[in-house]
Protein backbone atom coordinates (compact mmCIF):
# COMPACT_ATOMS: atom_id res chain seq x y z
CA UNK A 1 0.00 0.00 0.00
CA UNK A 2 2.64 2.33 0.98
CA UNK A 3 6.68 1.62 -0.06
CA UNK A 4 9.27 4.57 0.86
CA UNK A 5 13.22 3.90 -0.48
CA UNK A 6 15.62 6.02 0.67
CA UNK A 7 13.18 8.78 1.58
CA UNK A 8 14.33 12.23 2.77
CA UNK A 9 13.07 15.60 3.46
CA UNK A 10 14.98 18.42 3.69
CA UNK A 11 13.24 21.58 4.82
CA UNK A 12 13.88 25.19 3.01
CA UNK A 13 15.18 26.57 6.20
CA UNK A 14 17.68 23.86 5.90
CA UNK A 15 16.29 21.25 8.65
CA UNK A 16 16.35 17.74 7.64
CA UNK A 17 13.12 16.02 9.43
CA UNK A 18 13.93 12.63 7.62
CA UNK A 19 16.84 10.55 6.83
CA UNK A 20 16.93 7.89 4.18
CA UNK A 21 14.13 5.43 5.11
CA UNK A 22 12.43 2.61 4.19
CA UNK A 23 9.94 0.85 4.72
CA UNK A 24 6.56 -1.09 3.34
CA UNK A 25 3.54 -0.61 5.15
CA UNK A 26 1.08 -3.48 3.86
CA UNK A 27 -3.08 -3.25 3.33
CA UNK A 28 -4.88 -3.71 6.73
CA UNK A 29 -1.67 -2.67 8.85
CA UNK A 30 -2.19 -1.46 12.46
CA UNK A 31 0.75 0.74 12.37
CA UNK A 32 1.85 3.02 15.29
CA UNK A 33 4.46 5.06 14.52
CA UNK A 34 6.56 6.45 17.69
CA UNK A 35 9.36 8.93 18.75
CA UNK A 36 10.49 12.28 20.26
CA UNK A 37 9.70 15.45 19.20
CA UNK A 38 10.71 16.35 16.04
CA UNK A 39 12.20 12.91 15.44
CA UNK A 40 10.40 13.18 12.11
CA UNK A 41 6.56 11.90 12.78
CA UNK A 42 4.92 14.68 11.14
CA UNK A 43 6.60 14.54 8.29
CA UNK A 44 6.86 10.83 7.86
CA UNK A 45 3.43 11.05 7.81
CA UNK A 46 2.61 14.19 5.39
CA UNK A 47 4.43 12.37 3.26
CA UNK A 48 2.62 9.60 3.39
CA UNK A 49 -0.84 11.26 3.17
CA UNK A 50 0.96 12.87 -0.13
CA UNK A 51 0.69 16.64 1.39
CA UNK A 52 4.25 17.41 1.06
CA UNK A 53 7.01 15.57 -1.04
CA UNK A 54 10.22 13.87 -0.45
CA UNK A 55 13.49 15.87 -1.27
CA UNK A 56 14.86 12.78 -2.22
CA UNK A 57 14.12 8.99 -2.77
CA UNK A 58 10.68 7.36 -3.78
CA UNK A 59 7.73 7.09 -2.31
CA UNK A 60 4.07 5.16 -3.82
CA UNK A 61 1.11 5.55 -2.07
CA UNK A 62 -1.66 2.98 -3.34
CA UNK A 63 1.70 2.65 -6.26
CA UNK A 64 1.31 5.96 -7.61
CA UNK A 65 4.56 7.41 -7.20
CA UNK A 66 4.17 10.80 -5.41
CA UNK A 67 7.42 12.22 -6.90
CA UNK A 68 5.95 12.19 -10.09
CA UNK A 69 2.20 13.55 -9.29
CA UNK A 70 0.80 16.72 -10.07
CA UNK A 71 -0.32 19.25 -7.45
CA UNK A 72 -4.40 18.55 -8.35
CA UNK A 73 -3.18 14.84 -8.82
CA UNK A 74 -2.13 14.47 -4.94
CA UNK A 75 -5.03 16.02 -4.04
CA UNK A 76 -7.03 13.49 -5.61
CA UNK A 77 -5.04 10.90 -3.90
CA UNK A 78 -5.56 12.54 -0.80
CA UNK A 79 -9.56 12.11 -0.72
CA UNK A 80 -8.67 8.29 -0.34
CA UNK A 81 -6.81 8.70 3.01
CA UNK A 82 -8.75 9.41 5.37
CA UNK A 83 -6.77 12.35 7.72
CA UNK A 84 -7.14 13.21 11.44
CA UNK A 85 -4.56 15.37 13.03
CA UNK A 86 -3.96 16.63 16.62
CA UNK A 87 -5.40 20.13 16.33
CA UNK A 88 -8.78 18.74 14.54
CA UNK A 89 -8.92 21.93 11.83
CA UNK A 90 -12.29 22.18 12.19
CA UNK A 91 -14.44 24.69 10.06
CA UNK A 92 -16.05 26.41 13.71
CA UNK A 93 -18.69 28.25 11.50
CA UNK A 94 -20.25 25.22 10.35
CA UNK A 95 -22.50 22.60 11.95
CA UNK A 96 -20.98 19.18 12.75
CA UNK A 97 -22.90 17.36 10.17
CA UNK A 98 -21.48 19.89 7.46
CA UNK A 99 -17.76 19.15 8.89
CA UNK A 100 -18.21 15.79 8.57
CA UNK A 101 -19.47 15.89 4.85
CA UNK A 102 -16.84 17.94 3.54
CA UNK A 103 -14.55 15.02 1.99
CA UNK A 104 -17.57 13.90 0.08
CA UNK A 105 -18.51 17.69 -1.04
CA UNK A 106 -14.96 17.99 -2.30
CA UNK A 107 -15.21 14.51 -3.76
CA UNK A 108 -18.59 15.69 -5.82
CA UNK A 109 -20.72 13.63 -3.35
CA UNK A 110 -24.02 15.30 -2.18
CA UNK A 111 -27.71 14.53 -1.31
CA UNK A 112 -29.12 11.83 0.34
CA UNK A 113 -26.04 9.34 -0.04
CA UNK A 114 -24.00 11.48 1.49
CA UNK A 115 -26.47 12.48 4.12
CA UNK A 116 -26.46 8.59 5.03
CA UNK A 117 -22.43 8.58 5.25
CA UNK A 118 -22.25 11.36 7.59
CA UNK A 119 -25.08 10.07 10.04
CA UNK A 120 -22.68 6.28 9.63
CA UNK A 121 -19.76 8.09 9.95
CA UNK A 122 -21.18 10.07 13.26
CA UNK A 123 -23.05 7.03 14.52
CA UNK A 124 -19.38 5.26 14.69
CA UNK A 125 -17.85 8.29 16.51
CA UNK A 126 -21.07 8.44 18.68
CA UNK A 127 -21.71 12.08 17.62
CA UNK A 128 -24.91 10.82 15.75
CA UNK A 129 -27.38 13.04 18.77
CA UNK A 130 -24.97 16.53 17.99
CA UNK A 131 -25.29 16.54 14.06
CA UNK A 132 -26.35 19.89 14.30
CA UNK A 133 -24.82 21.84 16.79
CA UNK A 134 -21.52 23.66 16.13
CA UNK A 135 -18.20 22.15 16.47
CA UNK A 136 -17.60 24.88 19.41
CA UNK A 137 -20.44 23.36 21.67
CA UNK A 138 -18.13 20.17 21.71
CA UNK A 139 -15.52 18.95 23.96
CA UNK A 140 -12.10 18.41 23.04
CA UNK A 141 -12.29 14.51 22.79
CA UNK A 142 -15.81 14.90 20.86
CA UNK A 143 -13.83 17.64 18.30
CA UNK A 144 -11.52 14.46 17.54
CA UNK A 145 -14.17 11.96 17.39
CA UNK A 146 -15.93 14.48 14.59
CA UNK A 147 -12.01 14.83 12.86
CA UNK A 148 -12.40 10.70 13.27
CA UNK A 149 -15.70 10.96 11.38
CA UNK A 150 -14.40 13.16 8.51
CA UNK A 151 -11.99 10.96 8.00
CA UNK A 152 -13.69 8.00 7.24
CA UNK A 153 -16.99 9.48 5.88
CA UNK A 154 -15.36 9.14 2.29
CA UNK A 155 -14.78 5.21 3.01
CA UNK A 156 -10.86 5.06 3.03
CA UNK A 157 -8.79 1.94 2.69
CA UNK A 158 -6.24 4.12 4.90
CA UNK A 159 -6.45 5.96 8.12
CA UNK A 160 -3.66 8.46 8.84
CA UNK A 161 -3.57 9.75 12.15
CA UNK A 162 -0.91 12.55 13.77
CA UNK A 163 -1.05 12.73 17.34
CA UNK A 164 -4.63 12.09 17.73
CA UNK A 165 -4.86 12.10 21.45
CA UNK A 166 -2.39 14.60 22.13
CA UNK A 167 -4.30 16.99 23.98
CA UNK A 168 -6.70 14.26 25.42
CA UNK A 169 -6.79 12.77 28.98
CA UNK A 170 -5.51 8.93 29.22
CA UNK A 171 -9.07 7.85 29.42
CA UNK A 172 -10.55 10.02 26.19
CA UNK A 173 -7.08 9.11 24.51
CA UNK A 174 -8.21 4.69 24.83
CA UNK A 175 -11.58 5.64 23.26
CA UNK A 176 -9.90 7.66 20.49
CA UNK A 177 -7.65 4.51 19.89
CA UNK A 178 -10.70 2.04 20.44
CA UNK A 179 -12.15 3.77 17.86
CA UNK A 180 -9.14 3.38 15.02
CA UNK A 181 -8.84 0.05 16.38
CA UNK A 182 -12.54 -0.63 15.12
CA UNK A 183 -11.66 0.43 11.69
CA UNK A 184 -8.68 -1.72 11.41
CA UNK A 185 -10.49 -5.04 12.45
CA UNK A 186 -12.73 -4.13 9.52
CA UNK A 187 -9.49 -4.27 7.03
CA UNK A 188 -8.65 -0.40 7.09
CA UNK A 189 -5.23 0.37 7.12
CA UNK A 190 -4.05 2.88 10.32
CA UNK A 191 -1.05 4.59 10.69
CA UNK A 192 -1.13 6.54 14.26
CA UNK A 193 1.93 8.87 15.20
CA UNK A 194 2.35 9.06 19.04
CA UNK A 195 4.72 10.57 21.36
CA UNK A 196 6.69 8.15 23.49
CA UNK A 197 4.15 7.81 25.94
CA UNK A 198 3.01 4.41 27.72
CA UNK A 199 0.67 2.52 25.11
CA UNK A 200 -1.55 -0.04 25.86
CA UNK A 201 -2.50 -2.27 23.01
CA UNK A 202 -5.13 -4.56 23.01
CA UNK A 203 -4.75 -5.76 19.59
CA UNK A 204 -1.20 -6.42 17.89
CA UNK A 205 -0.07 -3.89 15.96
CA UNK A 206 3.55 -2.58 14.33
CA UNK A 207 5.54 0.26 15.42
CA UNK A 208 8.21 1.93 13.91
CA UNK A 209 10.32 4.12 16.16
CA UNK A 210 11.95 7.50 14.86
CA UNK A 211 15.00 8.93 16.20
CA UNK A 212 16.84 11.91 14.74
CA UNK A 213 14.78 11.59 10.65
CA UNK A 214 16.24 7.98 11.11
CA UNK A 215 14.04 4.68 11.44
CA UNK A 216 15.76 3.00 14.56
CA UNK A 217 12.67 0.40 15.38
CA UNK A 218 10.49 -1.65 13.62
CA UNK A 219 8.68 -3.88 15.53
CA UNK A 220 5.65 -6.46 15.79
CA UNK A 221 3.55 -6.29 19.59
CA UNK A 222 1.62 -8.54 20.36
CA UNK A 223 -1.88 -8.01 22.61
CA UNK A 224 -1.24 -6.07 25.72
CA UNK A 225 1.86 -4.88 25.63
CA UNK A 226 3.25 -1.67 26.50
CA UNK A 227 5.40 0.24 24.59
CA UNK B 1 -22.41 16.19 -13.59
CA UNK B 2 -24.70 16.34 -10.98
CA UNK B 3 -21.71 16.29 -8.22
CA UNK B 4 -20.02 18.79 -10.13
CA UNK B 5 -23.17 20.94 -10.45
CA UNK B 6 -23.62 20.77 -6.75
CA UNK B 7 -20.03 22.17 -6.46
CA UNK B 8 -20.80 24.96 -8.48
CA UNK B 9 -24.52 25.99 -6.60
CA UNK B 10 -22.00 25.63 -3.19
CA UNK B 11 -19.68 27.78 -4.48
CA UNK B 12 -22.25 30.48 -5.40
CA UNK B 13 -23.92 30.01 -2.46
CA UNK B 14 -20.54 30.65 -0.40
CA UNK B 15 -20.12 33.59 -2.51
CA UNK B 16 -23.37 34.87 -2.26
CA UNK B 17 -22.81 34.82 1.49
CA UNK B 18 -19.50 36.43 1.63
CA UNK B 19 -21.54 39.55 0.39
CA UNK B 20 -23.87 39.29 3.60
CA UNK B 21 -21.03 38.86 5.85
CA UNK B 22 -19.11 41.98 5.04
CA UNK B 23 -21.92 44.20 3.16
CA UNK B 24 -20.23 47.69 3.74
CA UNK B 25 -16.82 47.12 2.36
CA UNK B 26 -18.18 45.18 -0.39
CA UNK B 27 -20.78 48.14 -1.95
CA UNK B 28 -17.64 50.32 -1.38
CA UNK B 29 -16.17 48.01 -4.18
CA UNK B 30 -18.78 47.26 -5.78
CA UNK B 31 -19.25 51.73 -5.91
CA UNK B 32 -15.77 51.43 -7.22
CA UNK B 33 -16.15 49.12 -10.14
CA UNK B 34 -19.58 51.18 -10.92
CA UNK B 35 -17.84 54.93 -11.26
CA UNK B 36 -14.40 53.01 -12.93
CA UNK B 37 -17.13 52.10 -15.63
CA UNK B 38 -19.52 54.56 -16.21
CA UNK B 39 -17.59 57.44 -15.71
CA UNK B 40 -15.81 56.50 -19.75
CA UNK B 41 -19.05 54.85 -20.88
CA UNK B 42 -20.50 58.35 -20.09
CA UNK B 43 -18.25 60.90 -21.50
CA UNK B 44 -17.81 58.21 -24.54
CA UNK B 45 -21.43 58.58 -24.91
CA UNK B 46 -21.35 62.33 -25.28
CA UNK B 47 -18.22 62.62 -27.20
CA UNK B 48 -20.23 60.34 -29.92
CA UNK B 49 -23.26 62.12 -29.42
CA UNK B 50 -21.05 65.72 -30.28
CA UNK B 51 -19.37 63.52 -33.26
CA UNK B 52 -23.02 62.95 -34.66
CA UNK B 53 -24.21 66.79 -34.51
CA UNK B 54 -21.10 67.44 -35.84
CA UNK B 55 -21.52 65.51 -38.59
CA UNK B 56 -24.40 66.09 -39.59
CA UNK B 57 -27.29 68.72 -38.12
CA UNK B 58 -25.26 71.89 -37.15
CA UNK B 59 -22.85 72.77 -39.31
CA UNK B 60 -23.76 70.33 -42.90
CA UNK B 61 -20.32 71.50 -43.96
CA UNK B 62 -20.58 71.94 -48.15
CA UNK B 63 -18.51 73.25 -50.92
CA UNK B 64 -18.88 76.45 -52.98
CA UNK B 65 -17.56 76.04 -56.59
CA UNK B 66 -16.63 79.73 -58.81
CA UNK B 67 -16.44 79.47 -62.47
CA UNK B 68 -13.91 81.83 -64.22
CA UNK B 69 -15.34 84.72 -65.53
CA UNK B 70 -15.04 84.00 -68.88
CA UNK B 71 -17.46 81.05 -68.66
CA UNK B 72 -20.59 80.20 -70.46
CA UNK B 73 -23.26 78.49 -70.71
CA UNK B 74 -21.99 75.27 -72.32
CA UNK B 75 -19.32 75.29 -69.22
CA UNK B 76 -21.91 75.37 -66.84
CA UNK B 77 -23.75 73.12 -68.78
CA UNK B 78 -21.08 70.51 -68.34
CA UNK B 79 -19.99 71.58 -64.81
CA UNK B 80 -23.80 70.62 -64.22
CA UNK B 81 -23.81 67.64 -65.59
CA UNK B 82 -20.26 66.78 -63.94
CA UNK B 83 -22.10 67.21 -60.62
CA UNK B 84 -25.09 65.18 -61.74
CA UNK B 85 -23.62 62.07 -62.25
CA UNK B 86 -21.24 62.15 -59.47
CA UNK B 87 -21.88 59.40 -56.65
CA UNK B 88 -20.53 61.37 -53.84
CA UNK B 89 -22.39 64.32 -54.65
CA UNK B 90 -26.00 64.43 -52.63
CA UNK B 91 -26.60 67.58 -53.47
CA UNK B 92 -25.93 70.77 -55.63
CA UNK B 93 -27.17 74.20 -56.19
CA UNK B 94 -26.70 76.66 -59.19
CA UNK B 95 -26.38 79.98 -58.40
CA UNK B 96 -25.70 82.42 -61.74
CA UNK B 97 -23.70 85.39 -61.26
CA UNK B 98 -27.12 87.24 -62.17
CA UNK B 99 -28.90 85.81 -59.41
CA UNK B 100 -25.41 86.66 -57.28
CA UNK B 101 -25.83 89.89 -58.17
CA UNK B 102 -29.52 90.71 -57.61
CA UNK B 103 -28.93 88.80 -53.95
CA UNK B 104 -26.19 91.37 -53.59
CA UNK B 105 -27.84 94.32 -54.63
CA UNK B 106 -30.96 93.07 -51.96
CA UNK B 107 -28.66 93.61 -49.30
CA UNK B 108 -28.65 97.25 -47.70
CA UNK B 109 -26.27 99.12 -47.71
CA UNK B 110 -24.77 97.70 -51.17
CA UNK B 111 -27.08 98.33 -53.98
CA UNK B 112 -26.11 101.69 -54.50
CA UNK B 113 -22.11 100.93 -54.65
CA UNK B 114 -23.01 97.42 -56.66
CA UNK B 115 -25.37 100.34 -59.13
CA UNK B 116 -21.85 102.20 -60.30
CA UNK B 117 -20.20 98.82 -61.70
CA UNK B 118 -20.21 99.12 -65.71
CA UNK B 119 -20.23 95.07 -65.36
CA UNK B 120 -21.23 92.00 -63.54
CA UNK B 121 -17.96 91.05 -61.13
CA UNK B 122 -19.71 87.90 -59.86
CA UNK B 123 -19.00 84.36 -61.17
CA UNK B 124 -21.40 81.85 -61.72
CA UNK B 125 -21.29 79.36 -59.09
CA UNK B 126 -22.58 75.98 -57.88
CA UNK B 127 -23.34 75.25 -53.74
CA UNK B 128 -22.50 71.51 -53.27
CA UNK B 129 -23.71 69.09 -50.44
CA UNK B 130 -21.53 65.85 -50.49
CA UNK B 131 -22.63 62.71 -49.30
CA UNK B 132 -19.42 62.36 -47.07
CA UNK B 133 -19.15 64.95 -44.78
CA UNK B 134 -15.85 63.42 -43.33
CA UNK B 135 -12.76 66.49 -43.88
CA UNK B 136 -10.54 64.04 -45.81
CA UNK B 137 -13.31 63.23 -48.03
CA UNK B 138 -14.57 66.54 -48.60
CA UNK B 139 -10.75 67.71 -49.47
CA UNK B 140 -10.47 64.65 -51.70
CA UNK B 141 -13.87 66.25 -53.47
CA UNK B 142 -12.43 69.39 -53.63
CA UNK B 143 -9.31 68.34 -55.09
CA UNK B 144 -10.92 66.94 -58.25
CA UNK B 145 -13.46 69.58 -58.99
CA UNK B 146 -10.92 72.19 -59.24
CA UNK B 147 -8.95 70.26 -61.62
CA UNK B 148 -12.35 70.67 -63.93
CA UNK B 149 -12.13 73.36 -67.19
CA UNK B 150 -13.57 76.54 -66.97
CA UNK B 151 -13.65 76.08 -62.44
CA UNK B 152 -11.60 79.13 -60.93
CA UNK B 153 -11.75 77.50 -57.34
CA UNK B 154 -13.19 75.36 -55.21
CA UNK B 155 -13.70 76.07 -51.33
CA UNK B 156 -14.61 73.60 -48.85
CA UNK B 157 -16.42 75.11 -45.94
CA UNK B 158 -15.00 72.68 -43.32
CA UNK B 159 -12.66 75.05 -41.46
CA UNK B 160 -14.90 74.32 -38.27
CA UNK B 161 -15.78 70.64 -38.93
CA UNK B 162 -11.65 70.31 -38.79
CA UNK B 163 -11.76 71.67 -35.47
CA UNK B 164 -14.11 69.94 -34.15
CA UNK B 165 -12.85 66.44 -35.43
CA UNK B 166 -9.67 67.55 -33.89
CA UNK B 167 -10.86 68.20 -30.58
CA UNK B 168 -13.32 65.11 -30.68
CA UNK B 169 -10.22 63.10 -31.96
CA UNK B 170 -8.46 64.42 -28.71
CA UNK B 171 -11.31 63.52 -26.30
CA UNK B 172 -11.70 60.13 -27.52
CA UNK B 173 -7.82 59.50 -27.31
CA UNK B 174 -7.73 60.72 -23.54
CA UNK B 175 -10.84 59.13 -22.83
CA UNK B 176 -9.46 55.58 -24.23
CA UNK B 177 -6.23 57.03 -21.16
CA UNK B 178 -9.00 57.29 -18.75
CA UNK B 179 -10.60 54.11 -19.60
CA UNK B 180 -7.53 52.22 -19.25
CA UNK B 181 -6.63 53.93 -16.04
CA UNK B 182 -10.12 52.81 -14.83
CA UNK B 183 -9.87 49.49 -15.73
CA UNK B 184 -6.67 48.95 -13.84
CA UNK B 185 -8.89 50.41 -11.14
CA UNK B 186 -11.22 48.40 -11.33
CA UNK B 187 -8.91 45.40 -11.31
CA UNK B 188 -7.36 46.40 -8.33
CA UNK B 189 -10.63 46.45 -6.57
CA UNK B 190 -11.53 43.03 -7.70
CA UNK B 191 -7.93 41.61 -6.70
CA UNK B 192 -7.50 43.63 -3.45
CA UNK B 193 -11.23 42.27 -2.33
CA UNK B 194 -10.76 39.04 -3.32
CA UNK B 195 -7.45 38.78 -1.90
CA UNK B 196 -8.66 39.88 1.52
CA UNK B 197 -11.30 37.17 1.63
CA UNK B 198 -8.78 34.54 0.54
CA UNK B 199 -7.06 35.81 3.88
CA UNK B 200 -10.01 35.62 5.79
CA UNK B 201 -10.26 31.82 5.05
CA UNK B 202 -7.32 30.82 5.01
CA UNK B 203 -7.94 28.38 8.00
CA UNK B 204 -10.86 27.19 5.82
CA UNK B 205 -8.34 26.60 2.93
CA UNK B 206 -5.83 24.63 4.66
CA UNK B 207 -8.79 22.60 5.78
CA UNK B 208 -10.04 21.71 2.58
CA UNK B 209 -6.70 21.50 1.19
CA UNK B 210 -5.61 19.07 3.25
CA UNK B 211 -8.55 16.52 2.48
CA UNK B 212 -8.49 16.88 -1.10
CA UNK B 213 -9.11 19.85 -2.48
CA UNK B 214 -7.45 20.55 -5.77
CA UNK B 215 -6.48 24.37 -6.48
CA UNK B 216 -9.75 24.47 -8.87
CA UNK B 217 -12.15 23.97 -5.78
CA UNK B 218 -10.80 26.52 -3.45
CA UNK B 219 -10.28 28.86 -6.04
CA UNK B 220 -13.79 28.71 -7.57
CA UNK B 221 -16.12 30.27 -4.20
CA UNK B 222 -13.65 33.35 -4.80
CA UNK B 223 -13.87 33.30 -8.61
CA UNK B 224 -17.60 33.32 -7.92
CA UNK B 225 -17.45 36.04 -6.38
CA UNK B 226 -14.94 38.31 -7.90
CA UNK B 227 -17.67 38.02 -10.82
CA UNK B 228 -20.29 38.53 -8.88
CA UNK B 229 -18.81 41.70 -7.66
CA UNK B 230 -18.18 43.13 -11.50
CA UNK B 231 -21.79 42.21 -12.45
CA UNK B 232 -22.83 44.20 -9.57
CA UNK B 233 -20.74 46.90 -10.82
CA UNK B 234 -21.96 46.74 -13.88
CA UNK B 235 -25.74 47.18 -13.23
CA UNK B 236 -25.04 50.35 -10.84
CA UNK B 237 -23.12 51.51 -13.52
CA UNK B 238 -25.79 50.98 -15.58
CA UNK B 239 -28.05 52.85 -13.12
CA UNK B 240 -25.49 55.42 -12.66
CA UNK B 241 -25.66 55.99 -16.29
CA UNK B 242 -29.39 56.31 -16.41
CA UNK B 243 -29.42 58.94 -14.04
CA UNK B 244 -27.14 60.93 -15.71
CA UNK B 245 -28.32 61.07 -18.77
CA UNK B 246 -31.80 62.06 -17.18
CA UNK B 247 -30.13 64.55 -15.70
CA UNK B 248 -28.33 65.82 -18.91
CA UNK B 249 -31.60 65.20 -20.96
CA UNK B 250 -33.44 67.57 -18.66
CA UNK B 251 -30.62 70.21 -18.34
CA UNK B 252 -30.14 70.48 -22.48
CA UNK B 253 -33.91 70.65 -23.12
CA UNK B 254 -33.81 74.55 -23.27
CA UNK B 255 -30.77 74.57 -25.59
CA UNK B 256 -32.27 72.29 -27.94
CA UNK B 257 -35.29 73.84 -28.26
CA UNK B 258 -33.77 77.34 -29.21
CA UNK B 259 -31.12 75.75 -31.49
CA UNK B 260 -34.36 73.65 -32.80
CA UNK B 261 -31.54 70.66 -32.62
CA UNK B 262 -32.29 67.61 -30.87
CA UNK B 263 -29.23 67.55 -28.28
CA UNK B 264 -30.40 65.21 -25.85
CA UNK B 265 -28.38 62.11 -25.35
CA UNK B 266 -29.88 58.60 -26.43
CA UNK B 267 -29.79 55.64 -23.74
CA UNK B 268 -27.98 52.35 -23.42
CA UNK B 269 -29.59 49.66 -24.87
CA UNK B 270 -29.77 46.04 -23.59
CA UNK B 271 -27.37 44.73 -25.84
CA UNK B 272 -25.02 47.77 -24.77
CA UNK B 273 -26.24 46.97 -21.03
CA UNK B 274 -25.34 43.51 -21.20
CA UNK B 275 -21.86 44.46 -23.06
CA UNK B 276 -21.39 46.32 -20.00
CA UNK B 277 -22.01 43.70 -17.73
CA UNK B 278 -20.17 41.02 -19.92
CA UNK B 279 -16.65 43.00 -19.73
CA UNK B 280 -17.06 43.74 -16.28
CA UNK B 281 -17.58 40.28 -14.99
CA UNK B 282 -14.15 39.01 -17.60
CA UNK B 283 -12.30 41.69 -16.25
CA UNK B 284 -13.61 40.67 -12.70
CA UNK B 285 -13.19 37.09 -13.31
CA UNK B 286 -9.41 37.39 -14.36
CA UNK B 287 -8.79 40.14 -11.61
CA UNK B 288 -9.84 37.65 -9.21
CA UNK B 289 -8.32 34.08 -10.57
CA UNK B 290 -5.16 36.34 -10.64
CA UNK B 291 -5.62 37.25 -6.95
CA UNK B 292 -6.63 34.10 -5.21
CA UNK B 293 -3.60 32.46 -7.29
CA UNK B 294 -1.21 34.53 -6.25
CA UNK B 295 -1.83 34.48 -2.46
CA UNK B 296 -2.78 30.33 -2.41
CA UNK B 297 0.96 30.09 -3.73
CA UNK B 298 2.15 32.46 -1.07
CA UNK B 299 0.00 30.81 1.57
CA UNK B 300 1.57 27.19 0.40
CA UNK B 301 4.91 28.42 0.66
CA UNK B 302 4.59 29.09 3.83
CA UNK B 303 3.52 25.69 4.85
Amino acid sequence: MITLNTVAKRYPDGHEALRGVTLDIEDGEMVLVTGRSGAGKSTLLRLMSGIERPTSGSLAIHRQEITRLSNAARARLRRNIGLVFQDHFLLMDRSVEENAALPLHIAGLYGREAKRRVATALEKVGLENQARTSPLALSGGERQRLCIARAIVNRPRLVIADEPTGHLDQGYASVILDIFRSFNETGVTVIIAMHDAAFETSSPCRILRLEDGLLSGDTETASSEAL
Amino acid sequence: MLGWFHQHLTALRQALSQFGRNPFANLIGVLVIAFSLSLPAGILRLINQAAFLSEGTLHEPHLTLFMSLDADDAAVRSVWDGLAARTDVREFRYISSTQALAELKATPGLAEAIGTLDRNPLPHAFVIRARNTAPQALESLRATLARWNKVERVQVDSAWAKRLDALLQFARRGTGGLTALLTVALAFTVFSTVRQQVLAARGEIEVTHLIGATAGYIRRPFLYFGVLEGILGAMAAWLLLWLGRRWYNDAIQPLSDLFAVNLSLAGFSLREGMLLCLTSAGLSWASSYLSVSLTLRRLSAKR
